[in-house]
């Protein structure tokens, strides 16, 4: 999200510019749309009408106190209007994302990773939808509150939540008396 | 000693909090502590910072170039069907400014060859003033007290790059092809919007960053894998590890992003204060609020009394004169203090 791509976009006019912003950000509002949606062109659709309103209302993006909360709250309004057309539903309780350990980052069994992505999985939508903004997404607790128009002290209560269902799924893999041991230290 | 499942919850707590760039400097600390004090957690905390989205589900049913270069293609064809009405706003490119507080190592080396001074111009700004230059691009630079920018006589290369010691305010001229770069011994900005404020101090232990509008990269200049993209609002502080005395931390838990509180005027917010002939502390320790106390009104500050170091004290001075700078500071927080020439000597107050 470079501002020197939105000051072309805003005041050159610049479609190549707007190329790159699309590419850079579609992705993860792409996910997000999909959350909702659970469709593939839909997603893309809800993304797109996004994009489209930004390009048509250029001449103001420099308003635009956080452009990454922005767009997320216009795909997370898109998403929901598109819902009421069809079958109303409520938006958090969908998800379609997953996340597991990167092998190539950490040392890691095979039957842990799983035992993780599992835990990951089985946690309330709306706890893994924060997890994930934060985690994959990089956006601060104050961002994700501002999108998900909760409050922030909800974000960490759900973050809390998260770690803890983590912590439960590694704790068996240590050995038994391992963190005692280390306690009589 | 602390209780096991008490420690279990602040270890979880603290965790949370660094996930969502809302921990203080001094919860990263105790996180590090509580980590490496325990293998079961520290591994957590490991296995956190490993997660992604995992290819099986998402890359392969879903590649990202493939998404993006279709999506575009649909984007593309409803841009053309549907021009838009351009309006013709008033150009109103509210100031896209980042605010960067380096206090740093402040050591000069650029890329680890010696600087070339022949090709380069210094200014050092005296303890007390602060002083105003233009770059040979057009950029301003306001430098403040006690502080020194190292730049190039003309900006030849394919970056733009100045050396920074102390803190300075930027407006960078806009070019894309030739980005900004600003260098300390700690961290290095890219400048990706136009202004931002910049503080190095030697031998501060904190580094931060303070972002109002626009956006920086702020790289780490001893793991140059370690980027962080400010967004408005956000002061972003690293520890600086070489302090003496502080205990070396690892280098996930060296920094930490929070958003500042909502400010109306940009010069309400304490990072760019100094720019009006501010100074803002909002609950800052007496100890910081010294240093900048020092480098306000050229003096130098001892503490009688260490307690006093770590008294938290708020206040904002504008015209003060130092002798009504500390009577203010006494309101709220019981001391005395003796100006001799140019020492001050802050003592507990005998009650």
């Amino acid at each position: 999200m470079q501002p020197s791509l939105l000051h072309r976009i805003q005041f050159d006019n610049d479609e190549t510019a707007f190329r790159q912003f699309y590419t850079d950000n579609m992705f993860r509002l792409f996910q997000f749309a999909f959350t909702f949606v659970q469709n593939r062109e839909q997603a893309e659709e809800i993304v797109n009408d996004v994009f489209l309103r930004l390009w048509q209302n250029r001449s103001r993006i420099s308003q635009i106190e956080n452009i990454s909360v922005y767009l997320y709250v216009a795909v997370k309004n898109t998403a929901a209007n598109y819902l009421r057309q069809s079958k109303p539903r409520d938006l958090e309780a969908v998800h379609h994302f997953y996340l597991s350990p990167d092998p190539e980052q950490i040392l890691i069994t095979d039957e842990l990773r799983k035992k993780i992505a599992a835990a990951i999985d089985g946690l309330p939508a709306r706890c893994k939808l924060i997890f994930k903004l934060v985690k994959e997404d990089g956006l601060s607790a104050a961002e994700v509150a501002a999108i998900l128009d909760i409050s922030y002290k909800t974000v960490t209560t759900q973050l809390t939540i998260a770690l803890k269902k983590l912590e439960e799924a590694l704790r068996p893999s240590l050995p038994k008396n391992f963190s005692a041991s280390f306690k009589k230290k | 000693m602390r209780d096991n499942s008490t420690e279990y919850d602040r270890v979880i707590e603290l965790m949370a909090k660094r996930l969502g760039k809302t921990a203080s400097l001094g919860e990263l600390e105790e996180l590090n502590q509580l980590l490496s004090a325990n293998p079961s957690y520290s591994y957590l905390a490991e296995v956190v910072l490993s997660l992604k989205g995992n290819p099986e589900h998402v890359e392969k049913s879903m590649p990202e170039a493939e998404l993006a270069s279709s999506g575009w293609a649909h984007l593309a064809e409803r841009l053309n069907a549907a021009p838009a009405v351009v309006r013709h706003m008033r150009w109103k490119w509210v100031a896209a400014a980042a605010v960067v507080i380096l206090i740093g190592a402040g050591v000069y080396r650029w890329k680890g060859e010696p600087v070339q001074t022949a090709m380069y111009r210094s200014t050092q700004v005296e303890y007390g003033k602060k002083t105003m230059l233009v770059l040979e691009d057009g950029t301003q630079v306001w430098l403040n007290a006690g502080s020194r920018l190292l730049y190039p006589k003309a900006f030849t290369g394919k970056t733009r790059e100045v050396q920074l010691e102390g803190e300075a305010f930027f407006d960078v001229a806009e070019n894309a092809r030739q980005p900004f770069f600003v260098h300390t011994g700690k961290i290095t900005v890219r400048v990706l919007g136009t202004r931002f404020d910049v503080k190095a101090y030697k031998g501060d232990e904190k580094i931060s960053a303070t972002l109002i509008s626009g956006k920086i990269q702020v790289i780490m200049n001893d793991d140059p894998e370690k980027k962080i993209l400010l967004s408005p609002h956000e002061k972003l502080t690293v520890v600086n590890g070489e302090v003496k005395g502080g205990a070396i931390v690892e280098n996930a838990l060296r920094y930490q992003v929070q958003l500042l509180p909502q400010a109306d005027r940009p010069e309400t917010v304490a990072e760019t204060a100094w720019m009006d002939n501010k100074m803002v502390f909002t609950n800052e320790t007496f100890e910081d609020v010294a240093i900048q106390l020092e480098r306000r009104y050229a003096v130098h500050v001892e503490f009688g009394d260490e307690a006093l170091k770590h008294e938290h004290v708020s206040g904002v001075f504008e015209k003060e004169t130092l002798q009504q700078a500390l009577d203010i500071l006494k309101m709220t927080t019981k001391f005395n203090y003796q100006i001799d020439s140019n020492m001050v000597r802050l003592v507990a107050n005998q009650n």
